[in-house]
Order: structure tokens, then C-alpha cells, then sequence
């Protein structure tokens, strides 16, 4: 298949009320300094440095331009898309699959825009060539400016950070760019939160609305918290009882909508709580996880009137389900099985009575395109993980994406990425919905960075498959994705041997998530090159328990260079732009800004900020605990703050001593809290 | 190369000291694995071909200890390896991270580890061989003689004298004729969202809103269309909500909370007292919840109720 990446002039910036910003010293924003500045580069394509340097400039002009709507809505939820795509194909990139090939372009550093509007001839780039010291000498020489742009309203976070992805397009982008490149360094904690719960540490995604900060732990205890002081308003502790299924305490945040907080547990139950008082509105049992072996460690996500969440499950003898409640009373509205029953269209996918205990975990949280008024849920593998003699078939709808109509629940398309998965490659990651150019028009579509270490590109009115590339260095249990998006060279964990497979069980990345960021138009990934032995063994399904058809054991790749970075891709062809590598890995989230920052936190302590374009470190924090969690951004009274949970934890984190020389990372369970200080902005 | 002389120096010293030591310090205790130990505090491992008679006298004994304060001490610095550390982060890959023992032998669905009572040798001999027809592996194939020494080493720190190592938690394992499997099959059976579980719990398993199906005579366990569902109450919340059926789960001055019953999932809910009322009847039948079974198959949960009680 051969994808046209049309690359679009930046002609784009959002326009909205203007915010006040001090004046960058010795740059006054006058436009016929910014033309001379852009003209110089334009002069001198061939001359990095200079195109670097004039590229800052030009990016400091834009910043100060730049003015986006940041008007926060109080009932966000109710938001439809307005997708907004500015998309001029100027220029085309191909590339084929497996072994892609990107031409070097020579993109103009400046372009006319075609509907200028008196803001000056030349425009500055919005792309500007990364510092080549930190790319890969894979991908050295020509940086290739890809430029992307495709920003949709509901892809917006504004002041709030109102759902777990930020946005319902699970971009995990602020809008916010008060802290920025130019004044990172000056970043500093604003408050601190201690909750008081150190199991598995703190691996929630805070969510910030109407100035307030809505916090879960692993014990199910919640905390609002006023977003500016850190001061305590309310704290809930959920009765948790003590048998709780084998994926433990675990618990990635909450949701907020209609005057409620929502909370899934650990013993399987989704509560409801006042968003004013904390006092508890309603709970339900989902199933009883004595009998299912599963539990909700994944944030509920808010749909219109419903609250929506999965449940773990995917290692036991266990049928997945995506379930949605009112919100407002907490009665069942609709249940999505994942693997079809009895009578059902794909039910022959599975032989016998294969089907019930057939894994298809929902365990992460999904998105929702207000638009297309679709619902996308990725479904993790299938059980028994590793040895599927009891399930020969292509085992649906496991390992794929799935598109639902909110209102009924019903499957509208999916897309199954690993048929008969055999290698515990859950799908179940985030799925940012992304506007991208491609063969020359502009297609909504769905970007997946899975555990199996690709990423998959697919059209998400559709379900079409339009891309698919690796982000991991070491894979083996495929060679490729033909263009057809089917797998070629299957290698599969076989009885009797024991076979190194990469990506590892934990994946090509674990559950944190990846970030997206428009002004860029590239993918940021915590990527991890481990391995593990797949050990396959004979078991027989017993409901609710564990059903893992094997075992696991974590190794280096074949040819050493054990590592986890930071990487920076194009989303469609998988281009990658730069990377920076970890002290040991990066397990915690991603966080893009519109001060072109990306921010995560390591097992170190460190909670840190590079440049979205070059992967520049430009600030650090140490916070004392490893990261676990997912980082924010919100807007308080016109001052931005970036929030991160910190403190060591979860099932995958365990294996830290066994990979990692050094110290193990530190427990804890705070909440650091950064802006700038006051009169530095 | 430390640690090897470490282990000489454990393995090929007298068996008292092997006593001691294992008295002293039972979680550094390196045996040989050809020899029984079925209690730290007493056994002696019959370590090597240079067996000797236990020695005897009040001066050898004396000579002994000094030798031995020596040796705990070479010893202690030599302990200082890293073998439990190893262990434990093979513990980590190879034991707890695909769900098995758990975080720090703190159980998934193997049996908990901690305060376990596995001899030495019973230790490893399971994981050498693995226990044929569980989830057990053996790991004779998988990890140097050298590891499984560390993993050992690292078990015995967990040791104590509680737990008794066994299945996990499961299921009742009683004998169920085909007839009690159906129904406890029907009775919990997932592909009905609603399913009797949903609301009762029973035999181990559900969820517990309505009665107590344990405490009733078999004789209640008829046509369960029929079964009174005499705590069903309406309940009428203030604004424009419609009144619903609901068991009341808990009453106070200023909180009620109930169990709305209008779903198939029941939910607890909590209003202020003073922005509810509460009337003691209600039109809700049982034969509603159990709208998802055909007769035919709820007189074979009847039959399962009755035949456990």
C-alpha cells in the first residue's frame, strides 16, 4: 500500500481571545522582524544551524502569536466535534510498510498561507528540524519535516484536564503554553499532596475541573483537592473487600460528569461519589470478582448520560465486557460482550465452549469521537494467553479495536489487529483520534500504539486499515504487517520449548500512556526493549481463575541492548524523529503542551521536560519516588500548573530489580504539583 | 567467587555448626540439598561424604564455639553476596510477575508464599520438578543450578509458621452431581446480565442484596416465579425521578440508603433522608428478576437450592 502523507503549510494557529505574555527579551514581536527572520532561513535550507536557529525564532514568534480558546466548559461531555482541519497538501512523502522508506524532503521553511489575512506574507514553520545529536543514525542525515496539523475542538483541554486521555480523543495534550521551552528552567513545585496510600504506588491520571483536583489511589481512596493550594476539600475511602482478583490493587483514576465523581475498584464495584461533598451517590457490583477474577483498575470514561467501564480479566478464564451505566442512578444501560455468544456474528470464532473463558480484558480506558458519535474500546488478548489449543480460530474480538454506538451499546465496526493471539498482546492501549492526510485527503482516524510494539493507523469511521509500523526495535513473533494490515511470519510460543519473544509481556510499552501533540503532529512514546521466554503449558479453564496458558519470564533482547526511551514518531509512517534514552525505563505516561513540552517521570524520581521538537532535556525535578502515574496540565486564575502522581507501584513494576541494575524505585504516593513562580511568567 | 567460598565454608563445616547456624540465622542458611531438614531449629543436614559422629565435651564444645563465632562471622561477611537479593529478583520474573505467587510471596492464584512451611529440600525438589498436574512448572530447564540456589535462598527469607502452602482459595471443591452443576451453572451463569448472582450469593460466589439464601428452609426453594418478595419497598426520591423498587440497606436521621432493584444489576444508592420517602409496599415481583431463565431452568436452580442446603 502506498500512503501519501500530504504535508500542510502551518497556516493554522488557533485564533482566540488574546492572553497577555511578556515580551520574549531582545525579540520585539514586530511581524517585519519575524519576515526578515523567516526569510534568512528560507535563504539558507541547507545550513542547519542557521535554519535551527532562525527555526527558535520563529517558533518564539509563533508562541507569542499563538492564542488559543481556552474557555473552560462545564459540561465538556456535552461537547461535539468541530473538527477543524486546515489541511493544503503541498508536498508528498511515501512509504511502504515493513521497511519504510521515507524520502528526504526539502520542505520550504516558509509558506505563503493561501488565506492570508494581513498577518504578514511569510509564515513561520510550525516544523522545524529537530537537534539531529539526539537522533538515532538510523534515521540521521535529512531530518524530514512532516507537517501535520489536524486539531479538533473535542481534542482540546483547555484549563481543565476533564477526562482521563485529557480529551475524549485521548491526545494527552494541554493547550496550555504559560510554561514553555523558554521557561521551563524556571519550574518549580507549587504544592504537594500526600494521600497517605502507599500500595502500588499512585498510578492514577488526576482529573482537574472547575479549578479542582479529583485524585484515586490503589485502595480506592478519593481526594479532591483545590487545584492551586493542594488544600484537601473532601476524601473518600471505598470499604474494599479482601478477596480481590489476582491483578491486585491498581487504580488509574477517576471520571467526572454530571455532578459526580466516578470511581472503578479493585473488587470490581463503580461508585459513584458528589463532586461537591464526596459523599457516596450509588455503587454497583459489577460482577462479583470471586467469581469473574476481575476487577476495574482502569478510569471510567463519561458519555453523554453514562458512564462506561471495562473490567481486567484478560489472563483468567473470563468473557470481557464493556458495560455502561446512567450516571445519574447507576442502572445498568447496555453490556458489550467481547467474544460473541451463542448465535452471535463471529461467535464460530471460537471452538467449544472456548468462548467463556476466552479473555478480552477491557481493562484501559477507551475514546469517543462526538462526531461519528462513536465509542472505541481496545479489547485485550486472549485466554489462555499463550497456548490457544483450545481456541483455534481467530478468537473476536479479541485483540482489536472496537467501535460501539454509545446509545445501544451495539457494534458499529472493528478491527482485529492479532488474530489468535498467542503472545499476551493485549489491545487494549490508548487510542488517539487523530485527523491525519493521507493519499492526499484528510482521514479521522485512529492511531494505536499497542503492547505488541506496533502501532496501528486505522480510519475510524470505518474500522479501515490504513497503517501499521513498529516502534520498538526488537520484534520477533512477526516480521511484518503486510499492506493488507495482515500479520506475515507468525512465530508462536510452541509446547514443550522455551522461546525468547520481543516485545515482552509487558509489552513494547506498558499501559502508560503516549501523548500527541498537534503542533508537532507527532506521537510521543515511552517505548521498552525487553523480551521475555514464553513458556507454553496445557490448562483447562476454571471460571474466574487465573487462565495464562503458560508462563513468563523477562529476558534482554537476543543481542543485548536492553533499554526503554523516550521517542518522538510520525504517527503514520512511523518516521521516528528522536529519542532519548532512560537511566533504567519509563513506565509512566506522557504529557504534551502547547509550550511544546513533553513531560514524564522515571523510576529514578525524576519528573522531567523535554523539547517536543528536538527531545532536548531542559528541566528536571527530582520528587523522590518512581513514576508510575500519568502527569496533567491545568489553568487556575490565569496560572498554568503541571500535575504529577509519584510513587512506585503495579504488578509490571515489580520486575524493576530483576531488569535493572541499581536501586529499586522508591514507593510513595504524592501528588507534585509545578508553575512557575509568581512574577516569573 | 565470594559466595562459593561462602558455601564451602557452610557446606563443608562441622554439622553442629550447621546447627547453629541455622538456629542463628535461618534465613542465610545455605544446606545441602541431598540432606532432610525438616525444621531449621532442629535438623542437621547430613552434608557431604565426611559425615562425623557428633563430637562431645564441655572443652570441645567450648573450642566449637570459638570457631564458630569465626565462622558466623566470615560467614556473615560472606553472606553478604547477594544471594538472597538475586533470588528475589528471580522471584520477581520468573514467580510473581505472570500472576502466580505474587508481589513478594504475597499469593495470585498459586499459593501464598510467605510464612510458608517448606523444608529446604521439599523447596527444591518443587521447584526443580514442579508439582505434574497443577499450574507448578518446573524450572529444572530454566534456571542454572546457581540460580535455583539464589531463588531457594531467597524462599527461605519468607519462611515462618503460619500459612500452610495449598491451593489458593477456590471455588467449593465438592462433589456436585450433574443436576447441582446445571443449576449452580444456570445460577450463576454470565451470559445473563441479571443472572440470580447478581443479587444473591450463594454457595461462595454473588453478590449479597437480597435474602440470605442459605438461612432458608429448602422448602422455600418451589416455583422461584412465586417467592414473596416481602422487603421490596417503593421508594419515591424528591424531583422528577420516577418511584422504584429497592430493599433498604441502611437507614439513619439525615441517610438513607437502598437498593434499587429496577435494573438488572441492583445499585446502592444514598439520598438525605429528607429528599426521599419510603412506602412499604411495592408492585415488584420476584418473577421480574428472574425474567431471564425459563421455567424449566429455574426449577433446576430450584433444585440446586435445595439440594445444598
Amino acid at each position: 500500500m502506498r500512503v501519501t502523507v500530504a504535508r500542510t503549510p502551518v497556516s493554522a494557529v488557533p485564533l482566540g481571545p488574546p492572553r497577555l505574555i511578556k515580551p520574549l527579551v531582545g525579540l520585539p514581536p514586530a511581524a517585519g522582524r519575524r519576515g526578515v527572520l523567516c526569510a534568512a532561513a528560507k535563504g539558507f535550507l541547507t545550513m542547519r544551524s542557521r535554519l535551527l536557529r532562525a527555526g527558535q525564532k520563529c517558533r518564539d514568534e509563533q508562541r507569542r502569536g499563538s492564542v488559543e480558546n481556552h474557555s473552560p466548559s462545564p459540561d465538556w461531555w456535552r461537547r461535539t466535534s468541530a473538527g477543524v482541519s486546515t489541511a493544503a497538501p503541498s508536498k508528498t512523502q511515501h512509504f511502504e510498510h515493513r521497511t519504510i522508506v521515507t524520502s528526504a524532503l526539502d520542505v520550504a521553511a516558509t509558506k505563503k498561507r493561501p488565506d492570508d489575512s494581513g498577518r504578514g506574507r511569510h509564515e513561520c514553520p510550525r516544523h522545524i528540524a529537530p537537534e539531529p545529536r539526539r537522533v538515532f543514525s538510523d534515521f540521521g542525515g535529512q531530518a524530514v519535516f512532516v507537517l501535520l496539523f489536524a486539531l479538533a475542538v473535542h481534542a482540546q483541554t483547555g484549563n481543565e484536564w476533564p477526562s482521563y486521555g485529557g480529551s475524549y480523543s485521548a491526545w494527552r495534550y494541554s493547550t496550555l503554553d504559560q510554561i514553555n521551552r523558554t521557561n521551563v528552567r524556571k519550574l518549580a513545585p507549587a504544592w504537594v499532596f500526600q494521600t497517605g496510600d502507599y500500595e502500588n504506588g499512585l498510578q492514577a491520571t488526576p482529573i482537574a475541573v472547575d479549578g479542582v483536583l479529583y485524585l484515586s489511589t490503589s485502595n480506592a481512596w478519593v481526594f479532591a483537592l483545590d487545584g492551586s493550594t493542594g488544600r484537601m476539600l473532601w476524601e473518600y475511602h471505598f470499604p474494599l473487600s479482601k478477596s480481590i482478583p489476582l491483578y491486585g490493587k491498581q487504580n488509574r483514576g477517576v471520571a467526572v460528569g454530571h455532578g459526580l465523581v466516578f470511581l472503578g475498584t479493585a473488587d470490581n464495584h463503580l461508585v459513584a461519589l458528589d463532586r461537591r461533598t464526596g459523599e457516596e451517590a450509588w455503587r454497583v457490583n459489577v460482577e462479583d470478582s470471586r467469581q469473574c477474577g476481575c476487577n476495574i483498575t482502569g478510569a471510567p470514561l463519561v458519555v453523554k448520560d453514562m458512564v462506561i467501564t471495562g473490567v481486567t480479566g484478560g489472563d483468567s478464564a473470563h468473557r470481557g465486557y464493556l458495560t455502561a451505566f446512567d450516571a445519574a442512578t447507576g442502572r445498568l444501560r447496555w453490556r458489550f460482550h467481547t467474544i460473541p455468544g451463542p448465535g452471535e456474528k463471529g461467535h464460530d470464532t471460537w471452538p467449544g465452549e472456548s468462548w467463556r473463558y476466552g479473555g478480552g480484558a477491557t481493562w484501559m480506558t477507551g475514546s469517543y469521537d462526538p462526531g461519528l458519535n462513536l465509542l472505541y474500546w481496545g479489547v485485550g488478548n486472549a485466554a489462555a494467553d499463550l497456548n490457544a489449543s483450545l481456541r483455534r480460530g481467530d478468537n473476536l474480538y479479541t485483540g482489536s479495536v472496537i467501535a460501539l454506538d454509545p446509545d445501544s451499546g451495539k457494534l458499529k465496526w472493528h478491527y482485529q489487529e492479532i488474530p489468535q493471539d498467542v503472545w499476551d498482546f493485549d489491545a487494549s492501549y490508548e487510542l488517539l483520534l487523530v485527523d491525519l492526510p493521507v493519499d492526499g485527503r484528510t482521514r479521522k482516524t485512529i492511531v494505536h500504539v499497542t503492547k505488541s510494539g506496533f502501532t496501528w493507523v486505522l480510519d475510524r469511521s470505518t474500522g479501515e486499515f490504513l497503517a501499521a509500523w513498529p516502534f520498538v526495535k526488537n520484534y520477533n513473533w512477526i516480521s511484518g504487517i503486510g499492506r493488507d494490515g495482515k500479520l506475515e511470519g507468525r512465530s508462536e510460543p510452541e509446547s514443550g520449548k522455551v522461546k525468547l519473544f520481543c516485545p515482552s509481556t509487558i509489552g513494547g510499552k506498558s499501559w502508560n500512556q503516549s501523548a500527541y501533540s498537534p503542533r508537532t503532529g507527532w506521537v510521543y512514546v515511552p517505548v521498552l526493549e525487553i523480551c521475555s521466554d514464553l513458556i507454553v503449558r496445557d490448562e483447562s479453564p476454571q471460571e474466574g481463575r487465573g487462565f495464562t496458558g503458560g508462563n513468563w519470564v523477562m529476558k534482554p533482547p537476543p543481542n543485548g541492548g536492553q533499554e526503554s526511551y523516550l521517542a518522538a514518531f510520525d504517527p503514520l509512517t512511523g518516521k521516528r524523529q528522536w529519542s532519548v534514552p532512560a537511566t533504567t525505563w519509563l513506565m509512566a505516561s506522557v504529557l504534551a503542551t502547547a509550550g511544546d513540552l513533553i513531560f514524564t517521570g522515571d523510576p529514578e524520581g525524576n519528573f522531567f521536560a523535554v523539547d517536543a521538537h528536538s527531545g532536548e532535556r531542559l528541566w528536571s525535578f527530582p520528587t523522590g519516588a518512581g513514576h508510575r502515574g500519568s502527569a496533567i496540565a491545568y489553568s487556575i486564575a490565569g496560572r498554568q500548573y503541571i500535575a504529577t502522581p509519584t510513587g512506585w507501584g503495579s504488578l509490571v513494576g515489580q520486575a524493576h530489580a530483576a531488569l535493572w541494575p541499581g536501586p529499586t524505585p522508591r514507593a510513595g504516593s504524592a501528588l507534585f504539583v509545578f508553575a512557575l513562580p509568581e512574577g516569573s511568567r | 567467587m565470594k559466595r562459593d567460598v561462602a558455601r564451602t565454608l557452610v557446606f563443608g563445616a562441622s554439622p553442629l555448626m550447621g546447627t547453629l547456624l541455622a538456629g542463628a540465622q535461618p534465613n542465610l542458611i545455605h544446606e545441602c540439598r541431598r540432606g532432610s531438614l525438616e525444621s531449621p531449629s532442629r535438623a542437621v543436614a547430613p552434608c557431604g561424604p565426611d559425615k562425623r559422629p557428633h563430637e562431645s565435651g564441655r572443652g570441645r564444645h567450648e573450642r566449637l564455639r570459638h570457631v564458630f563465632l569465626l565462622l558466623v562471622s566470615v560467614v556473615a561477611a560472606f553472606a553478604q553476596d547477594g544471594a538472597v537479593e538475586r533470588g528475589q529478583q528471580l522471584y520477581r520474573t520468573n514467580c510473581a510477575v505472570p500472576y502466580c505467587h505474587g508481589p513478594d510471596g504475597t499469593a495470585g492464584r498459586a499459593p501464598r508464599l510467605i510464612g510458608h512451611n517448606y523444608s529446604l529440600n521439599g523447596m527444591f525438589k518443587v521447584i526443580s520438578w514442579g508439582i505434574p498436574g497443577t499450574g507448578m512448572p518446573e524450572f529444572t530447564s530454566r534456571l542454572k543450578t546457581r540460580e535455583l540456589d539464589d531463588l531457594v535462598s531467597y524462599l527461605m527469607t519468607l519462611r515462618g509458621s503460619g500459612a500452610i502452602p495449598g491451593p489458593a482459595p477456590a471455588a467449593p471443591a465438592r462433589v456436585l452431581t450433574e443436576d447441582v452443576k446445571a443449576g449452580r451453572a444456570l445460577f450463576f451463569d454470565t451470559t445473563r446480565t441479571g443472572n440470580c448472582g447478581s443479587c444473591h450469593e450463594f454457595d461462595g460466589w454473588g453478590v449479597p442484596v437480597g435474602p440470605d439464601l442459605a438461612s432458608l428452609p429448602p422448602a422455600r426453594f418451589a416455583d422461584l416465579r412465586e417467592v414473596a418478595g416481602t422487603h421490596v419497598v417503593t421508594v419515591r426520591p424528591a424531583g422528577s425521578e420516577a418511584p422504584f423498587p429497592a430493599l433498604v440497606a441502611e437507614r439513619t436521621d439525615t441517610r438513607v440508603r437502598v437498593y434499587d432493584l429496577t435494573g438488572p444489576l441492583p445499585v446502592l444508592r444514598s439520598f438525605p433522608a429528607s429528599r426521599i420517602a419510603i412506602e412499604s409496599n411495592s408492585a415488584w415481583r420476584h418473577a421480574q428478576a428472574v425474567r431471564a431463565y425459563s421455567p424449566a431452568e429455574l426449577e433446576i436452580i430450584a433444585r440446586y437450592l435445595r439440594a445444598s442446603k
